[in-house]
């Protein structure tokens, strides 16, 4: 599975439907801005409930709690399930027959629409940053920082569009994939840290997160923003994030082979 | 030189035996019961370089399971495919290449594209050069009347627009080898004809091989010299279209009528016809009769009659293809 070789030409046209998507389903987008908004608000009020009067909780201020969540709320704006969603829709309807007699291979097809929708929805982020800033707050971390974070957000997005990727590669199993969707989605934001960090968690429960590749999305890339992971404690974040971005591609491309013995294709 | 071939091959679906009686819904879901379906059982066969061969069959025979497999998106369960030289579903990429594909009952157009859109993006995965591409699509546009709707999103096209543009989609990067399944399906008369010319010039100008699946026997008459026809997985006939009726319809049907005053003369000719004649039906003025050509000439037959009875009428006629067909897949052999 070369699946990172962008360099046919009809893939990056497949980028650019991608791109041009998320405009296509303006309100859709819209929809996603005010309910990312709505939950920010929702999770400060509990948090603010939370604190009490207190300024500050194991050493973690309520300002740092709010600017986590901003960024939480955010990466769950840009970090969405699109790729499953189309791989679903392209196995049910007997499309990805016609996928798979391309010069480019499906995995890559679907990751380039995948990617271009991406970049279209960071493209929208200038509708979600002044709410954002309204709502909750992005106080911005030192440059070192801030630029650490964006090589956290890449890995985030890598890791979540694997996790996704596998999610839909699942349909060529199960005939309706809908159910694994909607279980990975919540999942993957309760474990993943974004409500709840994970320095808040329950001995047991942090164990078993730090187990699972979610935090990898959510938790790691928003702590590295506040700096609650500095020096030692960011590079181990990055090192986790590393890990499960080879790690879910390896998995990736097993299932992937094996998935392609399994095809049926839908309505003959 | 055969561009496709394929030995024995085989295509098992399992799938989970649904479960009867009552509770059978909530049962299903518990059962480890799996049944295996062979929708393709053995097939071997080869197609020559510049050859039109239609793939007949009905419905559920294994046609389009097989077109899968040589097209390289399904994995056979055992047996080889050797196309251009490749075996497709290791090489899918690179016998992408090769090789055109149209599925009649789908489209590989982008639905929210533009038609040209669609095209140009084929275009560009198969790496056409730019001036390649436009003589290709300036070509394809005016064999296939796309003008009109060039610049209209797929998913607003009609039927037998769609399908000249998957057409289009198929050969505009010039593959060597196109498989059509059910090119036709569903389209009026006159799409149905501008679809069989354009293959046909296809096939003639550029040497393309064609299989070609459909349920239409007017493309098999129009395009096909051989035809292989499989049913239950097998291969049941494999050979010229022109062979198979001489084998299942080697006799012709003749109709006279007779004028009002040559009723009893035609009763008298009906008995006295030569070896070989076989009376289908009399009816006063008119008779039919089936005449077997190796035993006696039709020419014949005719001058008997015509010699004892005042013919006001006379037509010749073979036997249709699509009722052979419709024969051979109710007996579900061909004899040999």
């Amino acid at each position: 599975m070369t699946a990172l070789d962008l360099r046919n030409p009809g893939l990056r046209d497949i980028f650019r439907m991608g791109v041009r998507r998320v405009y296509a389903y303006r309100i859709f987008t819209y929809l996603g801005v005010v309910v990312i908004l709505l939950q920010l608000l929702l999770m400060r009020a509990i948090w603010q409930a939370v604190y009490g009067d207190q300024q500050s909780v194991d050493g973690v201020p309520i300002e740092t709690m709010v600017t986590f969540l901003t960024v939480t709320a955010l990466l769950g704006f840009m970090l969405r399930p699109t790729i499953s969603e189309e791989i679903h829709r392209r196995i049910d309807q007997g499309q990805v027959a016609v996928d798979m007699v391309r010069p480019v291979g499906f995995v890559r097809q679907m990751i380039a629409l995948s990617v271009g929708e991406a970049a279209g929805r960071w493209l929208g982020l200038v509708l979600v940053v002044p709410g954002l800033l309204v709502i909750g707050s992005l106080a911005p971390p030192s440059p070192g920082a801030l630029l650490v974070f964006l090589l956290s957000l890449i890995m985030a997005y890598v890791v979540s569009m694997l996790i996704w990727l596998l999610v839909g590669l699942s349909g060529f199993w199960l005939i309706d994939a809908s159910g694994m969707k909607s279980i990975v989605g919540v999942v993957s934001s309760f474990l993943g840290g974004s409500t709840i960090p994970l320095w808040f968690m329950p001995e047991p429960l942090r164990i078993v997160v730090e187990l699972l590749p979610f935090q990898a999305i959510y938790f790691l890339p928003a702590s590295i923003y506040v700096e609650q992971a500095q020096g030692s404690g960011m590079w181990r974040a990055l090192g986790i994030q590393a890990f499960w971005t080879v790690a879910l591609w390896l998995v990736a491309a097993w299932t992937w082979r094996r998935a392609q013995n399994r095809l049926v294709v839908q309505g003959g | 030189m055969p561009m496709i071939t394929a030995t024995d091959l085989v295509k098992d679906f399992t799938r989970t035996r649904p479960v009867e009686g009552r509770f059978s819904t909530v049962r299903t879901l518990f059962t480890r019961q799996q049944e295996t379906v062979r929708a393709v059982d053995g097939v071997t066969l080869s197609v020559d370089e510049g050859e039109i061969v239609g793939y007949l069959g009905p419905n559920g025979a294994g046609k389009s399971t097989t077109i899968k497999m040589l097209t390289g998106i399904l994995v056979p369960t055992s047996g080889t495919v050797e196309v251009a030289g490749m075996v497709p579903w290791l090489n899918r990429e690179a016998n992408a290449m090769n090789i055109g594909v149209v599925f009649g009952q789908r489209t590989q157009l982008w639905w929210a594209l533009p038609l040209e859109e669609s095209l140009r993006l084929i275009g560009r995965m198969y790496r056409m050069p730019e001036d390649g591409y436009r003589k290709q699509l300036a070509m394809l546009t005016e064999l296939l009347d796309m003008g009109p709707f060039l610049k209209t999103p797929v998913r607003q096209l009609s039927l037998g627009q769609r399908m000249r543009g998957d057409l289009a989609a198929a050969v505009i990067y010039q593959p060597p080898i196109l498989f059509l399944d059910e090119p036709t399906v569903g389209l009026d008369v006159v799409a149905k004809e501008r679809i069989r010319t354009f293959i046909e010039e296809i096939n003639a100008e550029r040497n393309t091989t064609v299989l070609l699946t459909t349920h239409d026997l007017d493309d098999v008459e129009r395009l096909c010299r051989r035809i292989i026809i499989i049913d239950q997985g097998r291969v049941l006939f494999d050979g010229e279209a022109a062979d198979l009726k001489r084998r299942y319809a080697p006799t012709r049907l003749v109709d006279v009528t007779v004028s009002g005053d040559g009723i009893d003369a035609l009763a008298q000719a009906v008995r006295d016809l030569p070896v070989g004649v076989e009376v289908t039906s009399h009816d006063g003025m008119k008779a039919s009769f089936e005449v077997a050509p190796e035993r006696v000439a039709v020419s014949e037959v005719i001058a008997a009659i015509s010699a004892q009875a005042p013919i006001v009428d006379i037509s010749v006629s073979e036997r249709e293809m699509d009722g052979i067909i419709r024969e051979i897949y109710e007996a579900r052999e061909v004899t040999r």
